[in-house]
């Protein structure tokens, strides 16, 4: 897995598929996506990117389609697969409920 | 996801395509692409996600394993070789044990058939006589059907040229699974009215190398015994019957008169001489059935001759056993014992020797693993390396191995004649026994060096010369070396003192005619005339200088034995014979008398040395009653006479009674003559009636077959000796030469200064001193304390302790590793001092 992302283990698979769950998009696009919705502060490596999306494409969550770009050149597009739409609302509500228990243990404790 | 995972290990030089095609493209797509890392980093992870990693690295081992043994094609060849060998030997010896005794035998169901032997007090017979095997089919309630069968040596064809007949019940073929391939086998009450047509049915074998497989034969005529016979079947290749017997030929015993005309065999109680075999009925259990058939045998013991009134009883042995008894059942369970500890040493030798020579390998290689330590490769994944590579020899081995297991085995089985029932089609005991023997060789020979040279590898940098394992190992192998050696040495030393002269009695030239005469119908007075007849024929010839009769031949097939309570342990050949059978086989009288013609079986016997010293504790035994103490009629002892080695020739716990031939035993009887061929016998027998027809044969030819099975144990024994032999010389010589590679520089100081040649040849040889003494020590124990009581048991009779069988083989060791050790001991000292201080 990705070693120095900067970015807490297991989000940047959720952020990936998050991103991908309004349409499908290539690599560069993804990395551009988080870049903006994340106000530049997620200073990604982008190659990192790549790992996550070998992972999404075995366990079958995304599909990935070869297309061309606007710019002309050969990419990849992946999409948000039906099971993977699942998996991703499964783990969004997972993270909503620890995020919130460890704020309020947070806010408790200070 | 698993299925998807093995798509992508099909598709992976695809996918890793286009992954690095995406990258390179997203990278060319940012402004800054040195923000994107490294791809071929990235891409590693990448395809980590897929989870073939672990593939990838047994492959790069494989592939660097297979590198490293183009690098020293010598070693490699060695090591298998080697390895070849060690598991060869163990798969061979277990493939033949495994055919012979183990694997379930080729009959009809064999868990519910039974062979019964006659037994009563002091009575062991392996056959039964035919009047009770019939009886005993009349009156149980335990078995649902008896099989009899009873081998006849016989003519065959117009020129009556011999062969085995099998008479057997007319039910065998059916009970026994056996099937006909061409024609048919025999059926239930085969016609045996007087005037019916004679049948025969014809094995595999015999109907391939006498009737040229040609299946024309159905329907013709045959001459058995003289007697024309309908062929009316061919059986299937792989029937051999209950005992894996050989006979030519099969004939229903119900049409016994009709090829020996006259013959009283199935009414004749006394002879013990058929195989009786019994199918159980269904939940009847062998030790029921055998009590059963007790008490039936209860109501016979008036009609059973004298020898076998007293408690006459069936033993019954399942087929699931191979109809074997338990006695017999013990004894091969010690030469297995035997065997397998050999075979194990031999494994445990040429493991040894590979182990010391993967360390000298590893040894030559510390350059490299340490390369491999200091560029980051963990201890798992070197120690991984050194076992991929072990078990590429090790396979390579198992292969090899394999084959010469197999050619062994067959060597073994062609020269001992083998049954042809034995099967060496590999099963899945002898694949559970390669991988183990495997195993055990990855084990000793790849894992234990590995970890040694890692863990000595890493820690040294200079090379401090460690010898210590190395040594330990030759001491292993000289201890198997030792063991392997002493126990040829037994044997052979056994075999040696099997001659001529150590059996007690002559052969040379001494003929044995066996003629069927009860066969004939020829009973006392017609068989006395009939060898009176022949005597005078045979006397009246030039070429003959002596004959006698017997009623089992010395050496010969058919014999009897008794154990007294008088004498236990000591295991006594019944002899019945004339009085010029000791003047014929040349047996020394001690004192007293042979037989005269007023002598009965009742009122004289001869005793030989061994048995007048152990059951009476002297010689001075003439008169007294035999046995000391038995009930009943007690014959007088009127002769000693010295031992000889007539049945059991390489048994040391035996001795011979010699009771006369009386004229009921005449029928039964064998013909020994001196003569200078054979045709003075078969020209006097035809003289006599041309008739009936006498098998001839040299008792020579008889020892010959007698000594067959040990020479070929000693042979196999000495070759697997001087294997481990070779090998350890080759372990030794290399640690030497290591040795002095490690002192070279050491050895010319020494020299310059003025040193003894013999001192530095210590130097270098001292190492090997104590290994050689522990190891042999120990080898010596193993055989005197662990295989002695095989070895001096049945069927062997060796005896390893013996003086000079230990001098030799202790002399041929020591020998053995003082020249391997010394050629490249001595070889060190014509080193150039001033060159040795030079080098490195």
């Amino acid at each position: 897995m990705p070693r120095d992302t900067g970015v807490p283990t297991g989000t940047l698979v959720m952020m990936v598929m998050q991103v991908l769950r309004h349409g499908p998009l290539h690599g560069y696009a993804i990395a551009q996506r988080i870049h903006t919705l994340s106000n530049d502060e997620l200073r990604v490596e982008e190659g990192s990117l790549y790992p996550a999306l070998q992972k999404l494409l075995l366990d079958g969550w995304v599909h990935g389609t070869w297309t061309t770009s606007d710019s002309g050149r050969k990419v990849r597009e992946y999409k948000l697969t039906a099971a993977g739409r699942k998996q991703l609302d499964a783990r969004l509500s997972e993270y909503d409920r620890m995020s919130s228990a460890v704020r309020a243990v947070l806010k408790g404790a200070s | 996801m698993i299925w998807r995972r093995l798509l992508y290990l099909i598709r992976r030089n695809k996918l890793d395509r286009e992954l690095v095609e995406e990258m390179t493209a997203h990278r060319e797509m940012m402004n800054e692409p040195k923000q994107f890392g490294s791809v071929a980093r990235l891409r590693e992870e990448s395809s980590d996600v897929w989870g073939w990693r672990w593939l990838d690295e047994i492959r790069q081992d494989l592939r660097h394993g297979f590198r490293v043994f183009k690098r020293s094609p010598s070693f490699t060849l060695t090591a298998i070789t080697v390895l070849a060998l060690g598991i060869g030997l163990n798969l061979g010896f277990f493939q033949l044990l495994n055919a012979a005794l183990l694997q379930p035998l080729r009959i009809r169901n064999p868990e519910t058939l039974v062979r019964l032997r006659q037994m009563a007090q002091g009575f062991d017979s392996s056959g039964v006589a035919f009047p009770v095997t019939q009886f005993v089919k009349e009156n149980n309630s335990v078995l649902s059907s008896v099989i009899t069968s009873q081998t006849e040596r016989t003519g065959w064809g117009e020129d009556a040229s011999e062969i085995d007949a099998n008479f057997v019940s007319s039910n065998y073929f059916e009970e026994l699974g056996g099937l006909p391939l061409l024609g048919r086998v025999f059926h239930e009450g085969e016609d045996d009215r007087s005037g019916a047509a004679p049948v025969v049915v014809l094995s595999y074998q015999f109907w391939q190398s006498r009737m040229g497989a040609n299946p024309g034969v159905i329907g013709s005529r045959a001459r058995v015994n003289g007697r024309v016979a309908t062929i009316i079947g061919v059986t299937e290749s792989s029937f051999h019957g209950p005992r894996n017997n050989r006979a030519h030929v099969w004939v229903p015993v119900e049409q016994t008169e009709l090829f020996y005309p006259g013959s009283r065999f199935r009414s004749d109680w006394k002879s013990t001489g058929v195989d009786m075999y019994g199918r159980l009925k269904p939940g009847v259990t062998v030790s029921a059935a055998q009590d059963a058939i007790r008490s039936v045998m209860a109501s016979l013991v008036d009609r059973l001759p004298e020898g076998i009134r007293k408690d006459p009883w069936l033993a019954a042995t399942s087929g699931a056993a191979h109809f074997r008894p338990p006695r017999e059942n013990r004894e091969i369970s010690a030469i297995i014992v035997l065997i397998s500890s050999l075979c194990l040493i031999v494994l445990v030798v040429t493991c040894a020797n590979l182990s010391s020579l993967m360390v000298a390998h590893a040894n030559a290689r510390a350059r490299e693993f340490q390369m491999r330590a200091a560029l980051g490769a963990g201890r798992l994944r070197v120690l991984r390396q050194f076992v991929t590579e072990c078990a590429l020899l090790v396979s390579a081995g198992l292969v090899v191995g394999w084959f010469v297991g197999y050619g062994a085995a067959r060597w073994i089985a062609v020269e001992t004649d083998a049954p042809l029932a034995i099967s060496l089609m590999p099963d899945w005991r002898l694949a559970v026994a390669a991988l183990s023997g495997a195993c055990v060789a990855l084990l000793t020979v790849g894992l234990i060096p590995a970890w040694r040279s890692i863990s000595t590898q890493q820690l040294t940098i200079n090379r401090s010369p460690r010898t210590g394992f190395q040594r330990v190992l030759i001491g292993v192998q000289v201890m198997g070396s030792c063991v392997l050696l002493l126990v040829a040495a037994a044997m052979t030393r056994k075999l040696q003192s099997m001659s001529e002269t150590d059996l007690g009695f002559e052969i040379n030239k001494i003929a044995v005619m066996e003629v069927a005469l009860e066969r004939y119908g020829m009973e006392s007075d017609a068989a006395a005339n009939y060898w009176r007849a022949l005597r005078e024929s045979v006397n009246a010839n030039q070429a003959a200088q002596g004959v006698a009769l017997s009623v089992f031949a010395p050496l010969g097939r058919g014999s009897s034995s008794s154990v007294y309570a008088d004498s236990p342990g000591l295991t006594v050949t019944d002899m019945t014979v004339d009085a010029d059978f000791f003047k014929l086989l040349r047996i020394p009288l001690l004192t007293g008398r042979t037989f005269e013609s007023s002598d009965t079986r009742e009122t004289a016997i001869i005793v030989s040395r061994s048995l007048a010293e152990r059951m009476y504790g002297s010689l001075e035994v003439l008169g007294k009653n035999f046995p000391k103490s038995g009930e009943g009629q007690r014959a007088t002892i009127i002769g000693i006479t010295e031992d000889a080695k007539l049945m059991r020739i390489t048994a040391t716990n035996g001795a011979e009674s010699y009771r006369p031939l009386t004229p009921s035993d005449l029928s039964g009887a064998r013909l020994l003559a001196k003569v200078e061929n054979l045709n003075v016998l078969r020209t006097a027998a035809h003289a006599v009636n041309p008739a009936i027809l006498p098998s001839l044969r040299w008792m020579h030819g008889d020892l010959e077959d007698k000594l067959q099975a040990p020479r070929l144990a000693r042979t196999a024994a000495g070759f697997v000796g001087l294997l481990a032999l070779s090998l350890t010389s080759i372990g030794i010589f290399g640690l030497i030469a290591y040795t002095v590679s490690l002192k070279t520089r050491e050895i010319g100081i020494r020299m310059a200064l003025g040193a003894q040649s013999q001192s530095v040849l210590w130097l270098l040889l001292r190492g090997l001193a104590w290994p050689v003494a522990i190891g042999a020590g120990v080898g010596a124990l193993v055989v005197f304390f662990g295989l002695a009581k095989p070895l001096a048991g049945d069927p062997l009779y060796a005896d390893p302790s013996d003086p000079m069988t230990v001098v030799v083989s202790l002399a041929v060791l020591v020998a053995a590793g003082m020249i391997a050790g010394c050629v490249p001991a001595v070889r060190a000292l014509r080193i150039d001092p001033s060159r040795a201080l030079r080098e490195d």
